[in-house]
C-alpha cells in the first residue's frame, strides 16, 4: 500500500513517515499544497493523510482539485477539529477527519479501514485455499501455523489478496508498494515474491507473463 | 408584626405610578378650577343680586318720607317716629313684578309692614355699628336681604329670593362636576396612550437586553427613536456597547480556538513522535533524534506561552514603567542584538538615528524595535536590506524600519496585526515564530497612546512606522 502524507511540520510528518514505513507502507509526503496536488494527481494513492493549514496552497484545495480526478481514500489530520470544521472537510470529500493531537494507533487503524473499504472488502479475515489473512493483526497463517513476513512482504500479500482474481500488473504493484524514492527499474519486486513463495508456496502466487501476477 | 400583613398594593410599573399621579394631579387642577368657576359664577350673582335691591330699598325710603311732611327738607331726621307703614300702589305693582319682598321696623324695632312670605318674626338686624344709610347685604335662609338704618332707627329691609339662584348654581355645579369627570377621564386615556408609545421603546430595550444577557450576543435593539432623542441616544449607546461585548467576545473566542491551534501542532509532534520511537527498540542515534525532537516542540509550546503571556500583560492595559527615554538610544540597542542574525541572514543593515524624545516603558519599546527589525531580516531576500530610522516630528516622535523584501499583499496588509497571522507559514516555522510578533509590536504601541501603519510595495519595500506623541498620558 501507498500513501501520500501532507503534513508541513516537518518534525510530525518525519515521525508519521516512520510510524507508517514501520507496518510495511510506501510512504511518499508533501511539505506543502502545491507539492500534495502534484502527486495526488500523478499517482494512484492507496490514501492520503492531508493537513487542512498548509503554505502556498490550503488542505481543502487540494482536495477540491483532486476530488474531479481521483476517489483516493482522504484523511483529514488537522488541529481544526470543531464540528463545523469536520463538516465542511466531509462536504469538500474527505473519506475521514481525524484531530490533532492524535493517537497513531487510532490513525493507523483508521487508514486500514479506510483503504479495506476503498478496496471493496470489509472484513479483516481473507482466506485463499490454505493460507488465511488477518488485515487488522497483520498476520498470515498457512494451514493453521503462523508464517512471518515482513511488513514489506505483507504489503505484497495483502494488496494481491485484496484484488484476488484479477491480474495485478508490475507497474502497479510499483506504484502501490514502492515510495518515490525507490527504483522501479530494479528487481527488488522480484525479489520480494519469490521470498513469498518461499514461505506460502510457489503456487500462491500465479505469473502471467508479460501482464502481472494474480492470485487464484 | 409581618410586615406581609399589609401587602404593598402601591402600583409598581412605572407605567401605573405615572398614571396614577397624573390622575392625582389632573384631579386637582379640575377640582381647583371648578370650584373656583363655581364660585366667581355665584359671587357674579350675588353682586347682580344685591345691585337690583338697591331700587326695592330706595323705594321703601322714600316711601317713609312721603308720608312725614314735616321733615320734607330733612330726609330721615323726623323726630316723631310712624307707627304705620304702607306701601303705596305704584309700588305695590312694582314689588309683586319683581318679587321683591320686604320688611319694615319702627324705632323701637317692632315691625310696621312686611309683604306676605316674609315671615313675621324675622327679627330687626341688630344695628350694632352700621352707619345710617349704608346699605348691608346679608344671606338668610332662602332670601338674599339688604338693609339700612335711618339715623333715627328706621330700618328697611328688602329680600328676593335665591331659590331660583341656588337652583341655577347647583345645575352649573352639577355641569362642571359632569365636565371635570370627562376631562379627566379623557386626559388619563390620552395620557395611558402616550405613556404606552413612550414606554414601548423602554420595553422593547428591555426584552432585547434580556435575550442578549442570555447569551445571543447578535442581537441589536431595534431603532425605536429618532438619534437626536433621549431614547434614541440610549438605544445607541446600548447598542454600541453590545457591540462591543460581542466583538469581544468574538475575539477571546477566535483567540481561545488560535491557541488551541498553535498548541496542538507542537503536541501532536511531540505525542506521535514518542510513541512511534517507543514501538520497538531503536539505535542510541533514533532515540537522541527523538529526544530532540521532542524538546524543539517543547521549547516551541515555551515560546509560544510566554508570547502570549505577554500579550495578555500588555492588553491588560499596563504600560510597564513609563520614563522619559530616545528611541534613537532603543533602536541602537535593537541593532547591536540583531546584528548576528543579520549576518546569518545575509542581511544589510542601515541606520539614520535622529533624535526621538518620548516617554515610554523603554524595555517594551525595545522590545517593538527588535521586533520589528527581526520581522525586517526575517521576512527578507539574501543580500537585502534592513533600514532603521529615528526621529522627531512636529508632535511625535517616530521609529521606521523598512526592508526591501518580497513585502506584503494587500490582504497579508489588512491581517497583519492579527494574532497568529502569518503571511508565508513555511518561512514562519523554520524561524520558530508563532505570529505573534506584531501582534504585541501593536499591543505596546497602542498601550503608549501612539500609532502603528505598514504600508508595502511588494518587491520594492515593506516600511512599518511607529509614532509615540510627545504628550503622553498613561493610563
Amino acid at each position: 500500500m501507498r500513501l501520500l502524507i501532507v503534513e508541513d511540520e516537518p518534525d510530525l510528518l518525519r515521525a508519521l513517515a516512520r510510524a507508517l514505513r514501520e507496518d510495511g507502507y510506501a510512504i511518499d509526503t508533501a511539505e506543502d499544497g502545491e507539492e500534495a496536488r502534484y502527486k495526488a494527481l500523478t499517482h494512484d494513492y492507496d490514501a492520503i493523510v492531508l493537513d487542512w493549514m498548509l503554505p502556498v496552497l490550503g488542505g481543502m484545495d487540494v482536495l477540491k482539485a483532486l476530488r474531479p480526478h481521483k476517489t483516493t481514500p482522504v484523511l483529514m489530520l488537522t488541529a481544526r477539529n470543531s464540528v463545523a470544521h469536520r463538516i465542511e472537510g466531509f462536504d469538500q470529500g474527505a473519506d475521514d477527519y481525524l484531530g490533532k493531537p492524535f493517537d497513531i494507533g487510532e490513525l493507523r487503524a483508521r487508514l486500514r479501514a479506510l483503504i479495506r473499504r476503498s478496496k471493496g472488502g470489509s472484513h479483516d479475515r481473507i482466506e485463499i485455499g490454505d493460507v488465511i489473512i488477518d488485515t487488522g493483526a497483520k498476520a498470515v497463517s498457512l494451514s493453521g501455523s503462523a508464517v512471518t513476513l515482513t511488513a514489506r512482504e505483507y504489503q505484497l500479500v495483502e494488496y494481491l489478496a485484496l484484488r484476488r482474481g484479477k491480474v495485478v500488473s508490475r507497474t502497479e504493484l510499483y506504484e502501490h508498494l514502492f515510495d518515490e524514492n525507490e527504483d522501479s527499474l530494479s528487481n527488488l519486486l522480484d525479489v520480494r515474491v519469490s521470498l513469498v513463495r518461499r514461505k506460502l508456496g510457489a503456487a500462491f502466487i500465479e505469473t502471467r507473463r508479460g501482464q502481472g501476477y494474480l492470485l487464484p | 408584626m409581618s410586615r406581609r400583613a399589609f401587602p404593598d398594593i402601591r402600583p409598581k410599573g412605572l407605567r401605573s405610578r405615572i398614571l396614577l399621579w397624573h390622575g392625582l394631579l389632573l384631579t386637582a387642577v379640575l377640582a381647583a378650577f371648578g370650584f373656583t368657576a363655581w364660585r366667581l359664577h355665584w359671587a357674579g350673582e350675588l353682586t347682580r343680586i344685591d345691585r337690583g335691591l338697591d331700587e326695592p330699598l330706595s323705594r321703601l325710603h322714600r316711601g317713609l318720607h312721603s308720608r312725614s311732611p314735616r321733615s320734607r327738607d330733612a330726609p330721615g331726621r323726623s323726630t316723631t317716629a310712624p307707627e304705620t307703614y304702607d306701601l303705596s300702589e305704584e309700588n305695590s305693582a312694582r314689588f309683586e313684578e319683581q318679587a321683591w319682598e320686604y320688611l319694615v321696623w319702627n324705632r323701637e324695632g317692632r315691625l310696621l309692614a312686611r309683604s306676605s312670605p316674609m315671615p313675621a318674626t324675622f327679627a330687626m338686624p341688630a344695628a350694632g355699628r352700621v352707619e345710617p344709610f349704608v346699605i348691608q347685604h346679608r344671606t338668610r335662609g332662602i332670601w338674599r336681604e339688604a338693609y339700612l338704618f335711618t339715623p333715627p332707627g328706621e330700618c328697611f329691609l328688602a329680600a328676593v329670593s335665591l331659590e331660583t339662584d341656588r337652583e341655577d348654581a347647583r345645575e352649573l355645579a352639577l355641569w362642571l362636576g359632569v365636565l371635570g369627570i370627562g376631562v379627566l377621564g379623557a386626559g388619563l386615556l390620552i395620557d395611558a396612550s402616550i405613556l404606552r408609545r413612550a414606554i414601548r421603546p423602554i420595553e422593547d430595550i428591555i426584552e432585547v437586553s434580556e435575550r442578549i444577557s442570555e447569551g445571543r450576543l447578535d442581537m441589536r435593539i431595534p431603532s425605536v427613536a429618532p438619534d437626536d432623542t433621549e431614547l434614541g441616544l440610549l438605544v445607541s449607546v446600548l447598542n454600541n456597547t453590545f457591540a462591543r461585548l460581542d466583538a469581544a467576545f468574538a475575539q477571546q473566542s477566535r483567540f481561545s480556538a488560535d491557541v488551541a491551534h498553535e498548541l496542538r501542532t507542537p503536541v501532536s509532534v511531540m505525542i506521535a513522535e514518542a510513541q512511534g520511537i517507543l514501538e520497538r527498540e531503536r539505535d542510541p542515534d533514533d532515540y537522541r533524534e527523538s529526544i530532540s525532537t521532542t524538546l524543539r516542540s517543547a521549547r516551541r509550546m515555551s515560546g509560544l506561552i510566554e508570547s502570549l503571556l505577554e500579550l495578555a500583560r500588555i492588553e491588560s492595559g499596563t504600560v510597564g514603567s513609563p520614563e522619559p527615554c530616545d528611541l534613537a538610544t532603543l533602536a541602537e540597542e535593537s541593532l547591536a542584538t540583531l546584528r548576528i542574525l543579520a549576518e546569518q541572514q545575509g542581511i544589510r543593515l542601515r541606520h539614520d538615528l535622529r533624535p526621538a524624545p518620548c516617554v515610554a516603558d523603554p524595555s517594551q519599546m525595545l522590545q517593538v524595535a527588535s521586533n520589528l527589525l527581526a520581522n525586517a531580516i526575517q521576512h527578507n531576500v539574501r543580500g537585502g536590506d534592513a533600514h532603521i530610522t529615528t526621529g522627531a516630528e512636529e508632535g511625535y516622535s517616530f521609529l521606521r524600519v523598512s526592508n526591501s523584501g518580497p513585502g506584503l499583499g494587500e490582504e497579508d496588509l489588512s491581517r497583519v496585526f492579527e494574532r497568529f497571522h502569518r503571511a508565508d507559514r513555511s518561512r514562519n516555522r523554520k524561524t520558530g515564530g508563532a505570529g505573534l510578533g506584531l501582534a504585541i509590536v501593536k499591543a505596546i504601541v497602542d498601550a503608549h497612546g501612539g500609532g502603528i501603519t505598514i504600508t508595502s510595495d511588494p518587491g520594492v519595500e515593506t516600511v512599518a512606522t511607529v509614532r509615540l506623541p510627545w504628550i503622553v498620558v498613561p493610563d
